[in-house]
């Protein structure tokens, strides 16, 4: 009985296996192959959101490369893996990808620390790597570029701005890992620059659900803004709950990337008039904002604005196709030259590649919402250098700035 | 440390029994379905999530926010009972692990379901009742108040329930003997199938009463189930009066050291407590000994 229950699960496996193997398409052949791109995001776990934002940009990136011709006349073909937001995984999907796949690109991530796991896995297989995540330093290799900027673009005009109009007692409250830090710390050291005060400072662990001690706390401690680098679930649980005691009526209440459009299905009235800072906003007057606005709201019916995230994903395959056709060849060498230095027209205006870092030179905005809208109350008038990548590249000093 | 100030202490007093009211809300099914039946259910954080998301539903196609919280409890209610008719009803007599095993793998499928239906979003729901009370000097919110309330209302639902009805005689001879309470006329298997659905329920409630005040993502049970377990845990497993305690030692751990100090330090206090506690009365609060 029993080795005929494990001969009947082995046919099945072998009957499964031949299926696949018959329903998988055939290599194509000669010039007119597709390109093939790894798709590298966090589409479930913690950071699922974000990664399913990215995808949606990424994926309307390609339907409209390939609608128009696809790049060298080749058609965009794109092998989405789920990295979980965990190092271990990004890293296997990432050999998978190469390996198995037979990517000629890979793009991708949702973090820092997946990213740094990518990184080595790319480098090795010699292939060229697109971060497209707005996120702290990058690290940098020579063939690591990215689509993203960094809050250094986002909040360097913002604290100016906010503490003119809002005041000078800040408190920061956020959640406990290495972004929130590091965004804080970015704020702080300008503060310091305007001779603005940090009045409280805490951070609470992934998960926290229960905020009122916190904001009796900050409430208690009478601040004129109240900073808050919480993304996602944390941020909008503390910004209900603070809500809910008042605390919008006693301080400013802003942040990064607590409220960024990415978040706006979660908050929607209660965020209306909220200032906070933006490396995108869908309100942007410029003719490439405006087709992408169109082709993702066709595309993709939301009443919801259209997100950073989302953007730089589709930013990030544009930027690849310049670089290919630049170069009329994928060869991860010649792409590379290319890509340095070039200036290309996106949705969030003109984006210029530093040669030295392969950084974006981008612009940043400062949105206000008014009818759900992030409209658009100051932007930085020229492009904003990032703040160098980090790495062994990095110290090499003819890579900085 | 902050200065003595009377309205500062009620509120800090309010801030530790709402917390404190929130988790015995949300511990109140897991700790019914484990003490009737021996099963641990790791579902209990999808089911919590679940009530959100009717509510959700409910509130996109226009309906009240009252009507979301009528109709939660039973579209929940009435997928535990399918998942016990379905699944667990198989599952009985054998080590406690296979169920574990099948609830947490059916909390697995129920989250990517919703995620594939309502997209990893986070998503808004707008509470009923806006604003804040002015008492004894102080303000508090107004919602806030209410959660509490209703709180107390579904632990005093409960006990009614299982003192006072012929469903608490019949649910507690079961759990007392099973094949007794068979022999004389209970169908113990009817039970099963009414409890689990009732703890369902009380998941169902609790995730659409905690939502406006709460991210609502297709993940947000995993952050509850974690303390649920601790309430549970410390109280004295599957008893109503081992959740009461539970919820108070939980909340007020947490809710008295997040006075002190920063939230990332209380949360590791509360485990040093709680892995303690597990060392000096593995049975919990009320449980019995040995």
């Amino acid at each position: 009985m029993t080795t005929c229950a494990i001969s009947k699960r082995v046919a099945t496996f072998l009957g499964i296996a031949a299926l696949v193997i018959a329903l998988a398409p055939p290599v194509s052949q000669g010039a007119e192959k597709p390109i093939r791109i790894g798709v590298l995001f966090p589409l479930t776990g913690p950071l699922a959101p974000a990664g399913q934002n990215a995808r949606k940009g990424i994926e309307l990136a390609q339907e409209n490369i390939n609608k128009k011709g696809g790049i060298l006349g080749r058609k965009v073909v794109l092998i989405f893996e789920d990295d979980k937001a965990e190092p271990p995984v990004a890293a296997e999907r990432a050999r998978k990808l190469i390996g198995q796949d037979k990517v000629d690109f890979v793009m991708g991530t949702g973090s820092s620390a997946t990213t740094n796991a990518v990184i080595p896995v790319t480098e090795r297989a010699k292939k060229l790597f697109i971060y497209t995540f707005e996120g702290e330093k990058k690290a940098c290799q020579r063939y690591v570029f990215t689509s993203g900027g960094t809050p250094y673009q986002a909040l360097s005009a913002f604290v100016p701005y906010y503490v003119k109009n809002f005041g000078k007692k800040w408190y920061f409250v956020g959640t406990d890992y290495v972004f929130p830090h590091s965004v804080n710390a970015q704020v702080k050291s300008q503060l310091k620059e305007l001779g603005a005060t940090v009045v409280g400072e805490e951070y609470s662990p992934f998960g926290t659900t229960e905020w009122s001690t916190v904001i009796t706390r900050v409430e208690r401690t009478k601040p004129d803004v109240l900073f808050l680098a919480a993304p996602g679930t944390e941020g909008i649980t503390f910004f209900k709950q603070a809500k809910n005691f008042g605390l919008d009526k006693k301080m400013a209440i802003t942040g990064y990337p607590t409220f960024l459009a990415s978040f706006y299905p979660a908050f929607q009235k209660d965020v209306e008039g909220i200032v906070s800072p933006e490396l995108y906003t869908e309100t942007f007057d410029h003719p490439a904002n405006k087709e992408y606005s169109r082709l993702y709201h066709a595309k993709y019916k939301t009443p919801f604005p259209i997100d950073s995230l989302a953007t730089s994903a589709y930013i990030g395959l544009h930027l690849l196709k310049a670089g290919v056709e630049k170069a009329k060849s994928i060869d991860r060498k010649k792409v590379k030259a290319a890509l340095e230095g070039i200036t290309i027209d996106t949705p969030v205006g003109e984006m210029h590649v530093r040669a030295s870092d392969h950084q974006p030179k981008m612009r940043g905005f400062i949105t206000k919402v008014i009818n759900g809208k992030f409209e658009i109350v100051a932007k930085t008038p020229q492009l904003l250098d990032p703040d160098t990548c980090k790495g062994r590249w990095g110290k090499d000093k003819s890579a900085l700035k | 440390m902050p200065e003595f100030d009377l309205g500062l202490l009620l509120k800090q007093f309010l801030n530790g029994a709402s917390f404190v009211l929130f988790l015995i809300l949300i511990a109140m099914g897991l700790s019914i379905i484990f003490g009737m039946m021996g099963v641990i259910n790791m579902a209990h954080g999808e089911f919590f999530m679940l009530g959100a998301y009717v509510l959700l539903v409910v509130q996109d196609a226009g309906g009240s926010f009252w009507l979301g919280l009528f109709l939660a409890p039973i579209v929940v209610a009435i997928f535990g009972w399918a998942v016990e008719r379905l699944v667990l009803r198989r599952l009985y007599g054998r080590y406690i692990l296979a169920t574990v095993l099948a609830t947490w793998g059916f909390g697995l499928i129920l989250r990517q379901v919703i995620q594939l239906i309502f997209s990893a979003t986070p998503r808004e729901i707008v509470g009923p009742i806006s604003g804040s009370l002015h008492f004894l000097g102080i303000t508090y919110p107004a919602y806030r108040l209410f959660l509490m309330g209703m709180s107390l209302l579904v632990v005093l639902g409960v006990t009614i329930l299982f003192n006072k009805t012929r469903f608490g005689v019949w649910a507690r001879a079961t759990i007392q003997d099973q094949e007794t309470a068979s022999a004389l006329g209970v169908n113990t298997s009817r039970m099963f199938q009414l409890t689990f659905a009732l703890g369902s329920a009380l998941a169902g409630i609790a995730g659409a009463l905690m939502s406006p005040l709460i991210s609502v993502t297709p993940g947000m049970g995993i952050d509850f189930i974690v303390r649920s377990f601790f309430v549970v845990i410390v109280g004295g497993l599957g008893t109503i009066v081992g959740v009461l305690w539970g919820g108070v030692v939980v909340g007020e751990i947490e809710s008295i050291s997040n006075i002190f100090y920063p939230p990332t330090v209380s949360q590791a206090v509360l485990l040093g407590v709680v892995i303690v506690f597990m060392l000096l009365r593995p049975r919990g609060i009320v449980g019995k000994m040995g």
